[in-house]
C-alpha cells in the first residue's frame, strides 16, 4: 500500500512505533538537498567552518519542527475549521 | 447510539430505507471538533501499517501544537496495557511527553518518523476527508464534506 510506514514484524508493542527504525515509503513531496547548489570551493571543506554534528542536528530539529508546526496549523485551518465554517 | 462513522455514512446515503436518501452538500458542518478528530484518526492510525489483532490505536492532531499517539492492547499475561504519548511542537523542537514525568525533545530517527507521519497525515486527511488540495487548501470537489472510511 502506498504512503505506508512499514515496521519490523518483530516489533515489541511495549514501545511507540514512532520510536522504531522504520522503513518509510513516501511517494510525494520528497525533500532533497541539492549539493550542486553549494559553492564548489566550500562544498568539500566543511571543517574550516567548524560545523559540528551537534549544530547540524540542532538545525535539523528546528527545520523539522518548523515544518511540523506549519503542517499542523494547515490541517487545523484548512481542514477542520473550514469544514465546519463553510 | 450510532458511531461517528455510521453518522457520517447516514449523511451520505440516508439512515432509513423508507425515507428518500438526502445528501447535504456540507455534511461535515454538523460534526464537532472532537468528532472530526476521530474521523481524522481513522486515517491517522493506518499510517504505520496494519494494526495487530487486539490492539486499538489512535494517532491524531489534537490542536495547532499537539499530536497524540494512543495505543491499547493486552499482553501475553492478559493484562491490559495502554500508552498515551503527547508530542508538543515548540520553536526549538518537538517535545515528547510520556506520562507525568518523562519528557524530552525528540531527535534523530524518531523526529524524522514523526514529521514524515505528520506530512502523510496532512496529505491523506486533506484529500480523503476534507476533499481539499493538501498543498493549497483549494477544494477538490463541489461536495467537500463527503467522508471516506478507512480501517
Amino acid at each position: 500500500m502506498a504512503n505506508t510506514i512499514s515496521y519490523p514484524t518483530s516489533y515489541n508493542h511495549t514501545r511507540n512505533l514512532i520510536e522504531q527504525p522504520l522503513s518509510i515509503q513516501h511517494e510525494t513531496e520528497a525533500h532533497t538537498f541539492d549539493v550542486s547548489e553549494m559553492d564548489s570551493q566550500t562544498a568539500g571543506d566543511n571543517t574550516k567552518y567548524n560545523v559540528t554534528q551537534a549544530v547540524i542536528d540542532q538545525v535539523q530539529n528546528i527545520n523539522l519542527s518548523k515544518e511540523a508546526s506549519d503542517t499542523t496549523k494547515f490541517i487545523v485551518a484548512y481542514g477542520r475549521t473550514l469544514a465546519r465554517s463553510q | 447510539m450510532p458511531t461517528i462513522l455510521q453518522q457520517a455514512m447516514n449523511l451520505l446515503v440516508g439512515d432509513q430505507p423508507n425515507r428518500p436518501a438526502t445528501k447535504s452538500s456540507r455534511p461535515l458542518r454538523q460534526f464537532t471538533d472532537n468528532q472530526l478528530i476521530k474521523l481524522e484518526s481513522e486515517i491517522g492510525k493506518t499510517l504505520f501499517g496494519d494494526i495487530p489483532k487486539g490492539h486499538k490505536r489512535d494517532f491524531f492532531c489534537l490542536d495547532e501544537e499537539t499530536w497524540i499517539w494512543h495505543e491499547v492492547w493486552t499482553d501475553k499475561d492478559g493484562h491490559k496495557k495502554e500508552q498515551t504519548i503527547r508530542y508538543e511542537i515548540h520553536p526549538n523542537g518537538i517535545l515528547k511527553v510520556d506520562g507525568a514525568k518523562n519528557y524530552n525533545l525528540i531527535k534523530g530517527q524518531e523526529l524524522l518518523n514523526l514529521t514524515t507521519a505528520i506530512r502523510m497525515y496532512r496529505e491523506r486527511v486533506m484529500r480523503e476527508l476534507y476533499k481539499r488540495d493538501h498543498r493549497t487548501g483549494a477544494l477538490l470537489t463541489g461536495e467537500p464534506g463527503l467522508v471516506s472510511h478507512h480501517g
